[in-house]
């Protein structure tokens, strides 16, 4: 609300701006003319005269060059009327202006921009999770460390992940590379591999990287991660049944409202065609079956409150469908129930501005 | 919300500047004093707007809001401040909204300066402005916008690249885009004179000032750029004839050109249709230059950030402006009426000939630079202009013309006395010639064009120097006279010999590098090196981290006739966010000469593989160009260039003029 | 002089200094231009001793020897042909196997290329135009247009 004010502001102030002279009762100021400037081009030459910059002759054949030019100028001069009582010209613009510019700069920027999107500085962002030091420190300590020791592979094993989340993707692949020569082959680490690969090309699965997939299904089978980049990389492949079939049996391992819980769900949506549903409301089935769960698991920690994602997953969950005092009633329960936990009251505030309860 | 603001202010400007071209240019037509003088405060009103849309990408920039495509493309949160700054303008979206914010700030300058302005012209210029302004703005929105969002911002951004994290760079293109859009206002004026009908005298001294001021920025940016390469890219050169370079050359040369035929209409009130079209070509290869750098369509070892796409809009403006220009050109230049004459010896001859010149090299510069181009897409062949060719054409223009350029600076106007010239400028000649002479007599081996060079450039010093010599030696010897005389000089006439005498200083540096040493060596600790006449050897290698990089390195001991004389020191640096190193140059500076080490490699068995240089006087190649834009700075300063509302009231004292209702 | 006289005067010199950087030009670019090729084509076209080529393609992943430093060996290929390369001087920062370079020298009798220029591409998402149009022709690269 506050932001459309400022662009309506915005807007009024120009628009006001630029109509303003219109308004105005004109106060001619006399141009620099002809004869103002030959004045100048002759007291110019008397000067360099008086100082002995040029000889008197050159400066009398200036001067009267000067003057013949003026003469010539002056007889030339046609001084077109100006017209001065169009107001009727002067109503079209202003209309044109307080229609235009608005409508014009409203569809544009709506078109370009992200209206009331608010600025996210990495100093706000940074509060929101707690970080002991600057991330990037951390990454050129280890990196330090990692040039005198270049035989440590958890070094490398750690690091790699952190390059990912950083979008240096071939070093991280780097990273990844060195840490499975050290460490040797884990399912974890090759999944890593192929995502950082997968990362590098673009979000593409590449052969490469369905190679360092397949080899970490190999290993682990139920390796989560791998399971994930394969069904994308069948779903990029065009085979949509059987990039269904891989979502769909992922999503049974994964708790559904976690986060790649639902962005396993999104995947699924979109395979299947269905659009993002709607909230659920209480006049479908669906909507209904949901209410109820919503209830049984709010029955649950009344009983017992010491589960806490339990409760985390009850403000989600009633955020999600609308109720947002109830909500709010959830987590002030939550805070009881964890009066002298300070990590988990932490916890409970993070996932509350998250979900932008106030 | 801030972000969100600057990207709604920026489109409110497409809105303004779209005002600023319509509106006073049918005032301008129709003669509506009222639809006129919009020019003015929609030029205010767009500048602001502008300026708000800039700072808040800056802001942007400078709180690391990743939520901000163009941030985490190009910025990093570990960058040092000034290079969160300058990364606003290091990558292709920012680098446009610079340039839009500089041509708007002229615009706003022209405004503000325009006092005593014919309002009709003054409409005419500033509709053609914005014109510009509006034609890039759109560019910016919907093809390069800095404020596109991401919904989900990552941890850190991807860093600027590292090659343009150096503070010359950081200035660099601020002073290039001031020189380069600093003739849009040249290209206006001509437009707008075009529309308005009257060419004169006077425009051409309303012209002057805003050319010389974009002329000064374009040396100091050019000149920057060279010194840039010269000590980043760690390959020893400072001019490399690449297209990117050419495209700031070309104006350059071209607004040489026009500086000079401005003079000329100012003085003499001919030249007229010539300086029209040097104004409209002079901003055409701005604009070129901008394409040619922005699209991509040339290999270039500058072009970091270039997209087919965007060039394709750019082409589309250079059409339009260029096209639209030269067509407005042949429509109306034939009613222009011609104006003084001329001997063709003479000041205003020289200066014709110092015209045919630039205009020559730049054709040449202009032919080798889309040559490879037209070639390609004609035949299909892939070839390079590279040194070779610009040697051998625009080389030889540029020589004959400094030889030139004392004549000219002691020839009269109108009919000049040449032969009473050549006796004032021949102790001038004797001395250059014989100092050629006697450096090619005791140097051996070197290359003949380096005395040449050298003796050209002491030409143009020497020439200077003369010039103002006799106008300041009075007929009666008195040292008080002399001072008053000098004192009493135009500042104008200073600052046209400095600039010449700059560009001789340039010319020497330049013909020394022929003398120049260069070295690649295998080396290790305490092995002694013999560069030029210094003697360096492998003191340590190392490794260490700074703020925001890595870096392993060698530092070298200098030594001349077993005298220390310091270190050297040439690293490979990583920078964090990037896996990219990029080679840091150690440069000692001897003189006006510079000892130069550019590592290479180290070995694992501590063996060092550096090229090491020793340049002779190189130092004069910027030091010159530096006096240009000073050169230029001091005639822009003389008030008789600039014309002032001031002057103009005090000229018109006892004159009661009545002021028309 | 009358009128005339100095107008041609003018239109004289005019004429003799454009003619001439015409002429220059014209002269320049038949002699002074440098071909670009790639390996491959070098197997199809004889290229006469000491005129100086370009040679652009990929650094042979594996061909770049460093033990005679300061002098480097490595090749460039563009997937069919193969062009050794001795050069003497600074590497550019980006030079990397498998990178697209640009090679600037002389071809010996031996067929090996005297360079005394090597370009790299100048950050990680350019690619020399040249190398790429001649890559993707040949099928070897398969990037998007060079940003």
């Amino acid at each position: 609300m506050v932001f459309w004010l400022l662009v309506a502001s915005f807007t009024g102030f120009t628009i006001f701006g630029l109509l303003w002279p219109l308004s105005r009762v004109l106060r001619h100021t006399p141009d620099i003319d002809d004869r103002d400037f030959y004045a100048l081009q002759i007291a110019n030459i008397d000067q360099d005269l008086t100082r002995g910059l040029i000889a008197p002759d050159a400066a009398e054949q200036a001067r009267r060059e000067a003057a013949r030019r003026l003469l010539a100028s002056q007889s030339e001069q046609k001084i077109a009327p100006s017209d001065f009582s169009n107001e009727k010209r002067r109503r079209i613009v202003a209309v044109l202006l307080i229609l235009g510019v608005p409508l014009g700069a409203y569809s544009l920027y709506t078109y370009t921009g992200s209206p009331g999107l608010p600025d996210q500085p990495l100093s706000a962002r940074l509060e929101g999770f707690t970080r002991d030091a600057d991330l990037s420190t951390l990454i050129t300590q280890v990196e330090a460390r990692l040039e005198t020791h270049p035989e440590d592979g958890m070094g490398w094993a750690t690091i790699a992940p952190v390059y990912v989340s950083t979008g240096r993707y071939s070093e991280a692949i780097t990273a990844y590379t060195k840490a499975i020569g050290l460490l040797g082959e884990s399912a974890e680490l090759r999944s890593g591999l192929g995502e950082a690969r997968m990362a590098a090309a673009d979000g593409i699965v590449t052969a490469d990287a369905l190679k360092d997939i397949e080899k970490a299904l190999a290993i682990d089978p139920k390796n989560q991660r791998a399971q994930y980049y394969q069904a994308v990389a069948a779903e990029q492949d065009g085979d949509k049944p059987r990039a269904l079939s891989l979502y769909q049996a992922l999503a049974t391992h994964i708790p559904p409202d976690s986060e790649p819980g639902q962005l396993i769900a999104r995947r699924i949506e979109a395979l299947t065609g269905k659009a993002q549903t709607a909230l659920p409301d209480e006049t479908t089935d669906q909507g209904a079956m949901i209410r109820s769960m919503v209830q049984r698991l709010d029955e649950k920690l009344t009983k017992d409150g010491t589960d806490l994602d339990g409760w985390l997953r009850l403000m989600r969950a009633y955020q999600v469908l609308g109720d947002g005092d109830k909500a709010k009633a959830a987590r002030e329960r939550a805070k009881n129930a964890f009066t002298t936990d300070q990590a988990a009251l932490a916890k409970i505030e993070a996932a509350a501005r998250d979900l932008g309860l106030k | 919300m801030i972000i969100e603001l600057g990207h709604y202010a920026l489109i409110l400007a497409v809105m303004t500047t779209f005002v600023q071209c319509v509106f006073p240019l049918w005032g301008a037509i129709r003669q509506d004093p009222w639809l006129q003088s919009m020019a003015r405060i929609s030029a205010f009103v767009t500048f602001a707007l502008v300026v708000l849309s800039y700072a808040a990408l800056t802001y942007a920039y400078l709180s690391s809001d990743f939520s901000v495509a163009n941030v985490v493309l190009n910025s990093h949160s570990t960058k040092p401040l000034i290079y969160k700054i300058s990364g606003v303008w290091s990558n292709h979206e920012g680098s446009m909204m610079l340039w839009v914010l500089i041509l708007v700030f002229f615009a706003a300058l022209v405004a503000f300066r325009s006092d005593g302005m014919p309002e009709r012209l003054l409409a005419s210029v500033l509709s053609v402005q914005g014109a510009i302004a509006f034609a890039f703005l759109i560019f910016i929105v919907l093809t390069s916008n800095p404020f596109l969002r991401v919904g989900d911002p990552p941890a850190d951004g991807q860093g600027l690249n590292p090659i343009l994290a150096d503070p010359g760079l950081a200035i660099h293109p601020p002073l290039l885009y001031l020189g380069y859009v600093g003739f849009s206002v040249a290209f206006s004026f001509a437009i707008g004179a075009l529309i308005h009908g009257r060419i004169d005298a006077i425009w051409a001294r309303f012209v002057r000032p805003w050319t010389l001021l974009a002329w000064i920025f374009l040396t100091l940016g050019i000149s920057m750029g060279s010194y840039w390469a010269y000590y980043e890219l760690g390959w020893g050169g400072w001019w490399f004839w690449d297209p990117v370079e050419n495209a700031s050359l070309m104006p350059w040369l071209m607004g040489t050109a026009l500086l000079h035929s401005t003079i000329v209409m100012e003085k003499r009130d001919a030249l007229k249709v010539w300086t029209i079209l040097l104004s409209i070509l002079t901003f055409s290869l701005s604009l070129l230059g901008t394409f040619l750098v922005r699209s991509g369509v040339i290999t270039s070892v500058h072009s970091f950030a270039s997209d087919p796409g965007r060039g394709l809009f750019i082409l589309g403006i250079l059409v339009v402006f260029i096209g639209g220009g030269l067509l407005l050109f042949a429509l109306r230049a034939s009613s222009l009426k011609q104006g003084g004459l001329f001997a063709p010896v003479s000041r205003e001859g020289a200066l014709v000939l110092n015209n045919l010149f630039l205009a020559a090299s730049t054709v040449a510069v202009l032919v080798g630079t889309l040559y490879p181009l037209v070639l390609e897409t004609f035949s299909g062949a892939k070839i390079s202009v590279g040194a070779p060719y610009f040697n051998l054409t625009a080389v030889p223009l540029f020589i004959i013309l400094l030889v030139l350029v004392p004549f000219g600076q002691s020839l009269a106007w109108k009919r000049g006395d040449l032969l009473g010239v050549m006796q004032r400028l021949l102790f001038a000649f004797g001395l250059s010639v014989l100092a050629a002479l006697i450096i090619f007599a005791f140097t051996t081996g070197g290359p003949v064009m380096a005395p040449v060079g050298i003796g050209l450039g002491l030409w143009m010093i020497l020439g200077s120097a003369t010039d103002i010599f006799i106008r300041i030696w009075p007929r009666r010897f008195d040292i008080s006279h002399i001072f008053a005389r000098a004192w009493g000089l135009p500042r104008s006439a200073w600052g046209t010999a400095l600039a010449h005498a700059g560009l001789g200083i340039s010319v020497i540096g330049i013909a020394a590098t022929a003398w120049g040493v260069e070295h690649i060596s295998l080396t290790k600790a305490g092995e002694k090196i013999i560069v030029g006449p210094y003697t360096v050897a492998l003191e340590t290698s190392f490794k260490r981290s700074g703020q925001g990089f890595r870096e392993e390195g060698a530092r070298f001991l200098i030594t001349r006739d077993d005298q220390s004389l310091g270190a050297l020191e040439t690293s490979k640096r990583v920078h964090a966010g990037r896996e990219m190193p990029t080679t840091e140059a150690g440069i000692e500076t001897f003189g006006f000469g510079q000892l130069y080490a550019s590592l290479n490699e180290i070995l694992p068995d501590g063996r060092v593989s550096v090229h090491l240089y020793w340049k002779p006087l190189v130092t004069l190649i910027w030091g010159g160009s530096l006096l240009m834009a000073l050169g230029g700075a001091l005639s822009l300063s003389d008030r008789r260039v600039r014309i002032t509302a001031a002057e103009r009231v005090s000229r018109a004292t006892g004159k009661s003029r009545g002021a028309p209702a | 002089m009358t009128r005339k006289q100095k107008r041609l005067s003018l239109i004289a010199a005019a004429g003799l200094i454009l003619a001439s950087s015409a002429g220059l030009i014209l002269y320049a670019l038949n002699d002074r231009i440098v071909f670009f090729y790639t390996p491959s084509d070098l197997t199809k076209q004889v290229i006469g001793p000491g005129t100086r080529v370009r040679i652009g393609g990929l650094v042979d992943v594996g061909s770049v020897d460093k033990s005679a430093l300061p002098l480097i060996k490595f090749s460039i290929t563009d997937g069919e042909g193969k062009l050794p390369v001795i050069y003497k001087g600074s590497l550019p920062d980006l030079f990397r196997e498998g990178q697209g370079v640009v090679s600037e020298g002389v071809i010996t009798p031996d067929h090996v290329l005297q360079a005394d220029t090597v370009l790299a591409k100048h950050d990680e998402n350019y690619m020399p135009k040249e190398v790429a149009d001649a890559l993707k022709e040949k099928g070897v690269w398969q990037g998007g247009a060079p940003k």
